[in-house]
């Protein structure tokens, strides 16, 4: 456990100061600022601009798990630093495991800036605290944690261009499947293709289900059994994702 | 952790088992909504395409494709009508978001005859379906209200509309004051008070019944006031200047409790009204603007 945690650190330091995240963070505190004007041309609609707000935040943060997820592997064994650490008496899955949860630190730390400036967008705008947009906020946070477990575990059999390809790839499905499901029952597709469609629905990682951001923008419901099963779903995904990754690391010579 | 040192069975027992957990939880996740994503009838396929692709964005595209619809509005005076189809999509891609009904009803029927036809109905249809599909907006009633009795003359529509903007929440002071109130005047009330005895009468709703009979005596209180404000003039020569006279002089025994929470005035010309300045404490708690 000490092992991870000392991995998750330095995985915290040594991708804090890389000047690519920086530059994607300050583009989302730009957007964010940006949103000051949109929301003029909404004659200050709140939903709208909590919607212009939260979108924001949200896509900034994909940018930062994919840039992350599919960069920071390649990056330890392109520098050597993998092979420097398991020389020592710390193992693959301590390895893995530690960059996943040094990953997800780095993403918390850009998802609070942003957060900062989106609350403080919200109460320029005579919106008070946004609580439902924080909820909102945490559920994107877990979405892209889910997101980000998905991109090592190509890395870990992939080149670092194929990663991007494959974790965007899940990132547009993940979002497509309900609707594909949705779209293959309005049109009445019935017998194998209707079973493949439903077998991509319930096995493909379903991202819709982190979209809190009805909740902040139209105040839509969203039934505590709802969350709960959204992270148990996240919580399974991603202990599933990080288990297959540590059994190829472990199969992988390097 | 566990998972790394145990046997090569035990890793794709640990795989299959977490599959069917997703699959477990995402059949459970379904099976507390309602129903799964469909899309709303009578639209098109290009706003469900805009949906299904959106990764998950739709207010913030409709939002986006708000902020180009809303100026298209100005070409209606030149009889080009693609501000129709096009809020027709920005409500299809996103049918919460209330803002551009409101704005669509308020502005439709503003569009003179000459430039554009059918603008009214246009709005009311729009306006309509905000009610359905949008988030609760006091703007959408309070201005189909004003349609309605400004474009239509239909007081008992305007009546009704007045009414569900001052019911819904988040209505500010002014509009909900005002719907409550609207058609009290001396000269209207009769009028007013009749068309809400027909709501009363031909609904077997029985919130409509209640919230049609609070209207009645509302006015009817009005015009307690007012009579016994005639009456006093007849035997001191002059108005009242306030409410607590007729009790002081023994015309009423009490003053009517306003089943609305106001606090009922004379006028000078022995009319009687509501106090602007003693709003009761619910429509205080509304905000200003």
């Amino acid at each position: 456990m000490r092992n991870i945690f000392v991995i998750a650190k330095n995985t915290l330091k040594l991708e804090i100061r890389d000047k690519i995240l920086y530059g994607i963070i300050i583009f989302g505190l730009l957007y964010i600022f940006f949103t000051l004007f949109l929301s003029d041309l909404v004659l200050k609609e709140l939903p709208m601009v909590k919607s212009f707000g939260l979108t924001g935040i949200y896509f900034f943060n994909a940018i930062i798990a994919l840039f992350l997820g599919t960069t920071s592997f390649f990056k330890d064994v392109d520098r050597k630093v993998v092979y420097f650490i398991l020389s020592k008496p710390v193992s693959r899955a301590q390895f893995l495991l530690g960059k996943f949860f040094g990953l997800c630190m780095v993403l918390f730390f850009a998802t609070v800036i942003l957060s900062v400036a989106y609350l403080g967008l919200i109460l320029y705008e005579h919106g008070g605290f946004d609580a439902l947009g924080l909820l909102a906020i945490a559920m994107q946070f877990l979405e892209m944690a889910l997101f980000l477990a998905f991109a090592i575990f190509v890395s870990t059999f992939s080149s670092s261009l194929l990663s991007i390809v494959y974790t965007s790839g899940v990132f547009f499905l993940g979002h497509v499947v309900s609707s594909l499901l949705s779209a293959a029952k309005q049109i009445g597709l019935g017998g194998i293709k209707l079973v493949l469609v439903e077998i991509l629905y319930y096995v493909f990682p379903n991202l819709e289900k982190f979209d809190a951001r009805d909740l902040a923008i139209h105040a839509v419901a969203m039934p505590f059994t709802e969350f709960a099963l959204a992270v148990a779903y996240a919580a399974v995904y991603i202990i599933l994702l990080l288990s297959a990754a540590i059994w190829i690391f472990e199969k992988k010579e390097i | 952790m566990a998972p790394i040192r145990s046997s090569s069975f035990s890793k794709s027992a640990l795989v299959v088992f977490s599959l069917l957990l997703i699959v477990l939880l995402q059949y459970e996740y379904d099976a507390t909504k309602m129903t799964l994503p469909s899309e709303a009838s009578g639209s098109g396929v290009t706003p469900f395409m805009v949906r299904m692709a959106d990764l998950g964005f739709s207010p913030a595209v409709a939002s986006f494709l708000w902020t180009t619809t809303m100026p298209e509005i100005l070409d209606l005076f030149n009889g080009h009508a693609e501000y129709l189809n096009d809020v027709a999509f920005v409500n299809a891609v996103d049918p919460n978001m209330s803002y551009p009904y409101a704005f669509s009803v308020l502005t439709l029927p503003a569009i003179p005859l000459k430039d554009f036809q059918g603008g009214l109905e246009d709005a009311l249809a729009i306006g309509s379906q905000g009610l359905r599909s949008a988030d609760p907006d006091w703007r959408i009633p309070y201005y189909m209200a004003m349609d309605y009795y400004l474009g239509l003359n239909d007081t008992k529509d305007a009546l009704t509309y007045f009414d569900l903007a001052a019911r819904t929440p988040g209505v500010p002071q002014f509009a909900e004051r005002f719907s409550l109130n609207f058609g009290i005047g001396s000269n209207q009330r009769e009028t007013t008070k009749e068309l809400w005895i027909t709501i009363r009468d031909s609904t077997n709703d029985e919130f409509t019944k209640a919230r049609a009979q609070a209207y009645i005596d509302h006015l009817d209180d009005l015009d307690i006031i007012q009579a016994a404000a005639a009456q006093y003039k007849q035997a001191f020569g002059v108005y009242p200047t306030s409410t607590d006279e007729l009790l002081a002089r023994g015309i009423l025994s009490a003053i009517p409790q306003d089943p609305f929470g106001f606090t009922f005035v004379i006028n000078g010309d022995g009319t009687s009204g509501i106090d602007l300045n003693k709003l009761p404490s619910y429509i205080l708690a509304q905000p200003a603007q």
